[in-house]
């Protein structure tokens, strides 16, 4: 099933940001979705609208693991091609409409597997990177609409050096900058935008290196859904619980507090149920497109830009001024057992015991909890 | 190139013809779907003269000496030439060097301000007519002007039209020959 999600994912991004409507909802896809993922997606695609200010525009960017450029072109072809044949299968009056039901999707997946396929793209891991990422809109300005055909105008001037270090830069590198023209909203904290990035691998399945259960290990791969928040009004400084303190110092005044909430689903060729699916939330980051899992592209500083840190927290022992404490950079959550998952967070300072840390957990998980305002971030008691 | 050099030609002197606005002379305006024909490979037939991506792709395959030269042009000109013009002319002048084509860049550019000048002479519901006189003047005086001498610093690529008539469009519809006024 992990396919259809994965399809469910792309078509109806790419199908539903085609439309103008106010509010948009991909057809006939929130059934096969659970109920994370549903909510992902919807954060991702269905908070734009014309009216406002600002706007998120889809962009794709692709990755592999090889650096050679024959590998990049190749599965950038791929996926295109995919994309084509799926919205063009049934005739090019029905494509993009029929493109949302469920079945295509699961098309879409498997051409894009197969035509990779085709090309030989084995023991490459690729990596799509779909990105919703704010900028500043004028719903009077027409340029975009005009600049699209061959009409010369003589005041469409001095825009292109810019509009070639916006494709130079990193996409997360604005995100901060551009974060303040999303208003602030009503509840606790606001979405700001997101990147949905989808990494595949085909492993070579030569009989002669007798890999074992070749059905599941054949394809594998995992979609990232990254969403960034931002918390409406000034965090608590300190939060006390038993014989710990929680102290939250930020990076500048008046600096926001951020999170970077990545949701991942596992998928395979098996069709089973996800061997892992993990909720990652890091508080006060916000995080590079190749920050997370260890396959993630690209791993050149230039291309995937800074991750921008805008505060610390950090938790002490009251009585024992003497102990380090530690900082908390990332928590994982288990999203089978719904539990922490100690073992895979991950803190800095690393001269605290981890006895400390775990005890800290143990004790204190629902004041980290409600100090965070995990709950708007992860709304529906998904923790 | 040489078939630029006397398709401009004619369509100047068509130009000229037209300063009489009750006749509609067929040749001019056959002479203006020539040219627009005759200039679209080189304007628009490269993905690099119509993409800002593809043209920063192509610039990337130079040398790291010629890039930093095309940003400085980019740079300097950006303000000043129209960014339809400019993706050819960087792709004509660094990329595929070719002088000819770099020319005729620059005509069809020199074209496109004929005719929008020519389209605010002629237009019926402007109310400053005597800016109107001074545009089909300032057009006389511009047809004469032979496109292989054009360079980026002319007084015919580099004046400002929108300054000096500012109720002027800042672009031309009318790619297939003039409006005249019996026709409005």
């Amino acid at each position: 099933m992990k396919k259809k999600f994965f399809l469910a994912a792309v078509a109806s991004l790419i199908a539903a940001h085609c439309t103008h409507k106010e509010t948009r909802e991909p057809a006939n896809v929130k059934n096969i979705l659970t109920n994370d993922e549903a909510q992902a997606l919807s954060n991702l695609m269905d908070t734009d609208s014309p009216l406002n200010p600002y706007r998120r525009p889809l962009k794709i960017q692709f990755h592999t693991s090889g650096d050679q450029e024959y590998f990049r072109q190749t599965a950038e072809k791929a996926f295109r091609e995919a994309l084509t044949k799926s919205l063009t299968e049934e005739g090019p009056e029905q494509g993009l409409g029929k493109s949302v039901t469920a079945n295509l999707k699961e098309e879409l997946f498997e051409n894009f597997v197969e035509t990779l396929l085709i090309y030989k793209i084995i023991n490459i891991g690729i990596q799509v990177d779909i990105s919703f990422l704010p900028e500043p809109y004028q719903n009077s300005d027409f340029s975009p609409e005009l600049s699209s055909n061959q009409l010369v105008r003589f005041n469409e001037v001095g825009k292109l050096s810019r509009k070639w270090d916006a494709l130079e830069t990193p996409v997360t590198n604005d995100l901060f900058g551009n974060s303040f023209f999303v208003p602030k909203g009503q509840g606790d904290v606001d979405y700001v935008s997101g990147v949905l990035s989808l990494y595949v691998e085909i492993l070579d399945m030569d009989p002669k290196l007798k890999l074992p259960n070749t059905i599941k290990n054949a394809v594998k791969g995992f979609v990232r859904y990254r969403r960034f928040y931002r918390l409406n009004s000034e965090p608590q400084s300190v939060a006390e619980c038993g014989e710990f303190a929680l102290s939250y110092k930020s990076d500048g005044p008046r600096v926001p507090f951020f999170y970077t909430v990545d949701l991942y689903k596992n998928f395979n060729l098996m069709n089973i149920s996800p061997t892992e699916e993990s909720l990652e939330i890091y508080p006060g980051f916000l995080a590079s497109n190749n920050e997370g899992r260890e396959e993630l592209m690209p791993d050149v500083y230039e291309k995937a830009g800074r991750s921008i840190s805008v505060g610390q927290l950090l938790v002490n022992k009251k009585q024992n001024s003497a102990s380090p404490g530690f900082r908390l950079k990332k928590l994982v959550y288990d999203l089978r057992n719904k539990k922490l998952d100690f073992e895979n967070s991950v803190f800095e300072q690393g001269k605290s015991l981890t006895s400390e840390r775990r005890d800290y957990f143990k004790k204190c998980e629902q004041s980290l909890k409600t100090f965070l305002k995990l709950d708007a971030v992860v709304p529906g008691g998904l923790l | 190139m040489k078939h630029f050099v006397i398709g401009l030609t004619v369509f100047s002197v068509a130009l000229a013809a037209v300063a009489s606005p009750s006749e509609v002379f067929l040749g001019e305006r056959i002479a203006a779907i020539e040219f627009e024909k005759r200039s679209h490979n080189t304007m628009f037939g490269e993905e690099a003269c119509r993409r800002p991506q593809a043209l920063l792709k192509a610039v990337k395959t130079l040398p790291v000496m010629d890039q930093s030269m095309v940003r400085a042009f980019v740079k300097t000109y950006e303000h000043q030439i129209p960014e339809k013009i400019l993706l050819p002319l960087v792709y004509w002048k660094f990329i595929k060097k070719s002088p000819g084509h770099e020319t005729s860049v620059l005509q069809y550019w020199f074209q496109k301000r004929l005719q929008s000048l020519r389209d605010y002479a002629d237009h019926p519901l402007k109310k400053d007519k005597k800016a109107q006189a001074d545009a089909r003047s300032l057009l006389t005086s511009w047809v004469g002007t032979p496109g292989s001498k054009l360079t980026i610093q002319s007084e015919e690529l580099i004046l400002n039209l929108s300054k000096r008539f500012p109720e002027m469009e800042d672009y031309s519809l009318s790619a297939g020959g003039f409006r005249t006024r019996e026709y409005c």
